[in-house]
């Protein structure tokens, strides 16, 4: 069996003499998933013995709550809705397992799809354990969210796109399609996807039969791409999809980039600076350069909303691994340092996402919280309103079945009146505002209670007679608030 | 040329001497040392009495964890084991200090090849203004001759036993200080002008720079992640309350730059560096005019603290002077006063000195240290109170109430991790300003406050003789000198009924 390196030259695997790496290479495959696997599980097997939720992330909420709302403009979540009726067979949070298997079946259809590219086991094997590391990826497939739904089907996409034969290549629509439901911004990024492929497919002279093909018959190019832009319009003007979903929690754009700086997802400050070295390495490089403009579509769409995270970090991830390749592939002059600096890498990123893995189960939510807003569907009027952390409303309203004050993404009113009500420092300033939203209670968690200040504000006003604790259970607290 | 050598290392040897001994006499003259220093005494401490240093605080705010790199200490513990702390404290940082004449001079002697010119750097060097904090006992002590011996050990990078100790020098500044990272920018700085320049850079500097950026990330991870988590980028700003960030972290200030460097280094300094910059392709004034641009940057935006910057920007400057003189040499040379070279040399000689030796002696007698008196004061407190009894004394007083009293302290300068920082700073100093005793009282129990104190610092700082809600009722004076310590004697609820009374 034999790869190719960057400069094209050819590795033989059957030459590798250390045993262990040999086997890595030909079972390489295997290892990623299981590496992908051990991580994500872990996420869930912490969460379980601490008495957490395994459903984590406030997207996942967000879209199990939709696909429990029916109508027309929801028909994109039926997949959703059909699994959760089929899962719940198996317990409340059996639909930890989509995730999972998105996540399984991604890895395996980027091998295939990595094959039929022709592009270097070399480069895949770096390129994925890069990803698999990152806490973007990590929090991508542990959680319910659309970007490892659009992962799946653009990879099984293009895989289809790439086969020899001319009908699997038309069947490659049936992927893409839903892929566009997701947001607008998506389906931006597919276009720009398909259109790269198209291209660099046309320019590759290994491939002439398809470039034949592509000459004399481009119908299936501009197919593609045209039903992709009928789909994009009829989501802009009749579904009235948002440009990029979420985001779902406040945004900092520093520490959502970089995970070390306490975000919620991110790269690690290694992977960042690897993207850095291969960013400046891969300009000479001339197939690179679709990255360059996939990279100008996604930072400013970072800085409009830190959700992008994921594609941005696959991209920082293939530059990682040029960077990678380009800084080790040959000898140092100094070359104990080189031995010593990339174990020093690789020590730092695994270190990074250990040390993401266990903060994610530390800030993950508690069973008891889940418990308490049972006991406010089962204890309180339908209609009553619950005020509460903007950042976990879609988790209220799942659970409680009630309406929230508040949710991300809010309009600028209602952020400034959540953050009045936060900040509150009499009830003067308090109880107007609870009375013109008619907020029935308020949900107060160990992570609100720890932000906000003890002896002022709103925790030392729920001393007024006018609230009363109705339910608690550890750190968690209902209060209610007679007008 | 033999003589020549031996010469010029006589003289070197003798700057190091002098500048050794005005440094020691000034540290053993002027008392005590200065407030931060306590901070890192204490640590060295428990570093000898335990092994570890003390990151789990039960005195600073009254307990809390604290987060540092340990490297200096575990060095100045050593030195314990055979000299008592305090003239160890005194003697091993005014050592290294003076040492960057050394330094100095082998970095600018492999710049110009010039032994004069680099003898003067030598000079600058120990004499400094910025560095004349002789009674400062603390990591950057250790830093500075380090990272300039690491920057010497780079420029000869090629031979393999400067690569060892380039390497063994910046693991020791990894551990040491987290301004490491100004190595590490003026790196970036230097290969990012090369490339503007199209200077070919060496592979083996690319190799150790790579080495040099991902052993500093690593480390400061291992040590920081929980801050960087919780602090996010503002760990930056090391969690100081924004009323006295300006102190930390003041506007960029040329005049101050000007008072702290010595104005003969500085304005010959600049004048190479733009020279440098943009004509000569000399590689390792690049690199040095490379740390110059990183360290600028980084003072103006704030993103370290000023006296620091000007410390390693004057070093620089120091060092860039050898080949001003060298080349106001060749200059001469060429003119008709070329015959008087000598004499020029000597004033300007007498001239640096003249700029340079009293501004660094008024530097080292402008120093904030605590008197005998204030000292004493809060070695009484030791005596005197409760183990577990909390005390306010002003900010810069915290440490001293924690080595010197070994109790608790409401707020010292230490402010990483603290929650609610600008709240507690403006209701710790409204302690210190409040004609209030309500107000007080209030905020003393809030705080378990059990004592005060109102030293000859604090009257200075606050314009006034005492705290101005005193009363006996509340106050019981126990110490009364130039400092003053009272015991608080009541709470807000005992006045509370007595008014309502």
């Amino acid at each position: 069996m034999t790869d190719k390196d960057s400069n094209g030259r050819k590795i033989d695997f059957q030459k590798i003499e250390n045993e262990t790496l040999k086997h890595f290479f030909d079972h390489r495959q295997e290892y990623l998933i299981l590496l992908a696997l051990i991580l994500l599980l872990t996420i869930l097997l912490s969460n379980l013995l601490e008495d957490k939720l395994l459903i984590i992330g406030e997207e996942s909420y967000y879209h199990l709550q939709t696909s429990l709302e029916s109508t027309s403009k929801n028909i994109f979540y039926f997949p959703l809705n059909f699994l959760m009726k089929v899962l719940a067979e198996f317990g409340n949070e059996s639909i930890v397992i989509i995730p999972l298997l998105l996540a399984i079946s991604s890895i395996l259809l980027y091998s295939q799809l990595a094959k039929k590219l022709q592009i270097s086991a070399f480069f895949s094997i770096i390129f994925l354990s890069l990803l698999i590391f990152s806490p973007a990826f990590l929090f991508t497939f542990a959680t319910i969210s659309a970007y490892s739904y659009f992962t799946f089907l653009i990879l099984a996409g293009f895989l289809l796109l790439a086969q020899e034969r001319e009908r699997y290549r038309y069947l490659a629509m049936i992927p893409f399609l839903p892929a566009t439901f997701l947001d607008i911004f998506s389906t931006f990024l597919l276009l720009a996807l398909l259109i790269l492929y198209f291209y660099q497919e046309k320019k590759k002279p290994s491939r002439k039969h398809l470039q034949r093909h592509l000459q004399s018959k481009p119908g299936l190019p501009l197919m593609l791409i045209g039903v992709i832009i009928m789909s994009l319009l009829t989501n802009i003007f009749i579904f009235q999809q948002p440009f990029l979903l979420g985001p779902f929690h406040h945004q900092q754009r520093m520490a959502d980039l970089i995970s070390d700086l306490g975000g919620l997802s991110g790269m690690s400050f290694f992977l960042f600076l690897l993207a850095l070295i291969g960013l400046v390495a891969a300009r000479k490089q001339k197939n690179r350069s679709g990255l360059y403009l996939l990279t100008a579509l996604a930072i400013p769409a970072y800085l409009y909303n830190t959700r992008i995270i994921y594609p941005l970090t696959v991209i920082a991830a293939i530059f990682a691994t040029v960077g990678i390749i380009k800084l080790f592939e040959k000898k140092w002059v100094l070359d104990s340092l080189r031995k010593l600096t990339l174990f020093l890498l690789i020590l730092g990123i695994i270190f990074s996402a250990f040390t993401y893995l266990d903060r994610l189960v530390l800030n993950s939510t508690s069973v008891e919280e889940r418990n308490v807003l049972q006991w406010i569907k089962e204890n309180t009027e339908p209609q009553a309103v619950i005020f509460s952390n903007p950042e976990k409303s879609h988790f209220i309203e799942y659970f409680s079945k009630r309406q929230t004050f508040s949710s991300l993404p809010a309009s600028k009113t209602l952020s400034e009146e959540t953050a009045a009500i936060l900040s509150a420092a009499y009830i003067d300033e308090l109880f107007p505002l609870l009375e013109k939203n008619q907020i029935n209670f308020l949900y107060l968690t160990k992570e609100m209670k720890e932000q906000l200040p003890q002896n002022y504000g709103l925790l030392f006003l729920l001393k007024n007679e006018k609230f009363k604790l109705v339910h608690s259970r550890g750190d968690t607290e209902v209060w209610s608030f007679r007008k | 040329m033999e003589k020549k050598e031996s010469r010029a290392l006589v003289s070197l040897v003798f700057i190091f001497i002098v500048v050794l001994l005005i440094r020691l006499v000034l540290a053993l003259v002027i008392p005590n040392f200065t407030y931060d220093s306590y901070f890192h005494l204490r640590q060295v401490e428990e570093v000898t009495a335990t092994g570890l240093p003390k990151y789990e605080d039960h005195l600073s705010y009254g307990g809390r964890r604290l987060l540092f790199l340990p490297f200096f200490h575990y060095l100045m513990a050593f030195f314990h084991l055979f000299l008592p702390l305090e003239l160890a404290a005194k003697i091993i940082p005014n050592i290294l200090i003076a040492s960057l004449t050394l330094i100095t001079y082998l970095i600018s002697k492999k710049i110009t090849q010039d032994k004069t010119a680099s003898l003067f750097s030598a000079f600058i060097a120990g004499f400094l203004p910025i560095l004349y904090s002789t009674n400062d006992f603390g990591p950057e002590s250790l830093f500075l001759p380090l990272n300039f011996l690491a920057i010497y050990a780079f420029f000869n990078i090629k031979e393999k036993k400067f690569l060892h100790l380039y390497v063994i020098l910046f693991l020791i500044l990894s551990f040491t200080s987290p301004a490491t990272f100004l190595l590490i920018i003026g790196f970036a700085i230097y290969l990012l002008l090369s490339v503007l320049e199209r200077k070919k850079i060496k592979r083996e500097e690319v190799e150790v720079i790579l080495f040099s950026l991902f052993f500093f990330a690593w480390a400061q991870f291992l040590f920081f992640k929980n801050l960087f988590v919780e602090e996010g980028i503002s760990f930056i700003w090391q969690n100081v309350p924004p009323q006295i960030i300006k102190e930390y972290l003041p506007i960029v200030s040329i005049t101050g730059a000007l008072i702290l460097v010595s104005i003969i280094p500085f304005l010959a300094g600049i004048f190479m560096v733009y020279r440098s910059l943009f004509q000569s392709k000399n590689e390792q004034s690049f690199l040095l005019i490379s740390f110059a641009v990183s360290t600028t940057l980084l003072a103006w935006f704030r993103l370290i603290e000023f006296r620091l910057a000007l410390a390693f920007f004057s070093i620089i400057l120091a060092i860039l002077f050898a080949q001003f003189y060298r080349e106001f040499k060749m200059f001469m040379s060429k003119t008709r006063i070329s015959n008087y070279q000598g004499a020029i040399s000597l004033l300007l000689l007498i001239l640096l000195s003249l700029t340079m030796i009293f501004p660094a002696a008024k530097a080292a007698f402008q120093q904030e240290t605590p008197s005998d008196e204030e000292v004493n004061a809060f070695k009484w407190i030791k005596d005197n109170t409760p183990e577990n009894a909390m005390i306010l004394a002003l900010l810069e007083e915290g440490h001293l109430v924690t080595y010197y009293s070994q109790r608790k302290n409401i707020m010292d300068n230490k402010f990483s991790r603290i929650k609610n920082i600008e709240e507690r700073f403006a209701e710790f100093n409204t302690l210190f300003i409040t004609r209030f005793q309500t107000l007080a009282v209030g905020l003393i129990d809030k705080y378990g406050i059990d004592y005060i104190v109102f030293t000859p610092q604090a009257q200075k700082k606050y314009q006034r003789a005492n705290f101005k809600y005193l009363s006996i009722d509340c106050f019981e004076r126990l110490y009364s000198d130039e400092t003053k310590i009272y015991r608080i004697t009541c709470s807000l609820n005992q006045i509370k009924e007595k008014e309502a009374r």
